[in-house]
């Protein structure tokens, strides 16, 4: 079986892994020798991972975010090194850093920030792959721009980066510079830029800076996710949104998802799979992520030109395994038809 | 009209004191920006260079005052 990596938008720091720093409103595609299983998308840089272990990144690394040494960009996909030879498992990136989990619940961290997201303590801005102390059993990563949380197998939930507003749930610092226990029993979460989703058992608590208020019952939420200003989530088979509707984020509130396999949210716009392989897209597409439409005055183009509503990107031809929304980027990884 | 895409604080900028201009992350990559004179001369909407959005900087006259003592 081969798999074909498909992917569209901006590009200026070669985080589309295509070997040059122009924006695609079309999907370009690069076939591949390994399976991909998952990708993160940072601000300026993408790591993709593959079923055999290892982590292939691209894009802007002038602070080492893509875990690769002496080398301002990455322009094509690259493997990370596996330190001590040990597979990765999985993967998370924020604005200019990244985390790496290996087979041996050791999380590693690269790239810079100064809010705390390195976890590395405090005043630690910058760092090539490093080990954050501990072992974790990690079932969900969840990562904005300088915040980071983790939700262990167990339901603990843990949480480092910036607290803004109280945005990780801690009442604490503003800068939370180690790892440090947030709740436990949790079930899911979601962190979009300036606000946290905390679901348990019968509860479910946006907590940060945000207008949003809801009253929900966890047991009739299916899918929960955010984009950096938005939430979204399907209660009864409806997909609902809330929050930021500057550029049509919040289209699709009420939609049935009968025929929907995935919903995946970037930073202000979101895709949806579709049963018969067929791809759309909604929200900000300014740089090509929700695929063409006419701009007469690209310089300054208005909030229409720029706001898109369902706009199909990729047909279907070919069977989807997953698709991902990054910042103002689109990925679909496909395989041959069988 | 050009809508104004979000509000964000002062304080959640990074200031540059060598270029005194405030950045803050936009959702295409880039960052939005805004100098130290505009804010002094009471325009609040920080551009991208890349994209149309555009954030407006939630700040009080007198929390500038930091960010010029960070001049010298
Ligand atoms: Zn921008």
């Amino acid at each position: 079986m081969n798999y074909y990596l498909l992917r569209c938008g901006s590009n200026g720091k070669y985080q589309l892994g295509l070997g040059d720093d122009e924006d695609k409103d079309h999907l370009v595609e690069e076939k591949l020798n390994w399976e991909p299983s998952k990708i993160a998308c940072g601000g300026n840089h993408t790591l993709v991972l593959s079923t055999d272990g290892y982590i292939y990144g691209c894009g802007d690394n002038s602070k080492g975010q893509c875990g690769i040494d002496d080398v301002p960009v990455v322009p094509n996909l690259t493997a990370v090194p596996k330190v001590g030879g040990s597979d990765w498992t999985d993967v998370a990136a924020g604005w200019q850093f990244s985390l790496l989990l290996n087979e041996n619940r050791e999380l590693w961290v690269c790239g810079e920030g100064f809010s705390g997201e390195l976890g590395l303590g405090k005043k630690m801005y910058q760092t090539k792959l490093t080990k954050i102390p501990g072992i974790w059993d990690i079932d969900q990563i969840e990562t904005s721009i300088h915040s980071v949380m983790i939700k262990l197998k167990g339901g603990q939930l843990y949480g480092w980066g910036n607290n803004r507003k109280g945005l990780l749930n801690l009442d604490s610092d503003r800068i939370i510079w180690e790892p440090q226990l947030i709740d436990e029993q949790v079930k899911q979460v979601s962190l979009a830029r300036s606000f946290s989703v905390v679901v348990k058992e019968g509860s479910l608590s946006v907590k940060g800076k945000t207008d949003i208020q809801c009253k929900l019952d966890p047991k009739e939420i299916s899918f929960l996710s955010t984009m950096w200003s938005s939430l979204h989530f399907i209660e009864k088979n409806k997909l609902h949104s809330m929050g930021n509707n500057s550029h049509g984020q919040i289209f699709y509130d009420g939609l049935s998802v009968e025929n929907i396999e995935q919903i995946s949210l970037g930073s202000e716009h979101g895709l949806i799979l579709y049963a018969n392989h067929s791809v759309s897209a909604w929200g900000w597409g300014e740089h090509g992520n929700c695929g063409q439409k006419p701009i007469e005055n690209k310089d300054r183009p208005t909030d229409e030109q720029v706001t898109y509503s369902l706009n199909e990107i990729y047909n279907g031809s070919r069977p989807v395994k997953f698709i991902q929304g990054g910042c103002a980027t689109s990925w679909i990884v496909v395989s041959d038809v069988s | 009209m050009e809508t104004i895409y979000d509000h964000i604080e002062i304080e959640d900028f990074i200031f540059d004191p060598i270029l005194q201009i405030f950045q803050y992350p936009c959702p295409c990559g880039d960052r939005f920006q805004i100098s130290l004179d505009d804010l002094k001369d009471g325009e609040d909407v920080a551009i991208c260079p890349s994209c149309s959005l555009m954030v407006q900087v939630v700040f009080e006259e007198e929390d500038l005052q930091q960010y010029v003592d960070q001049l010298s």
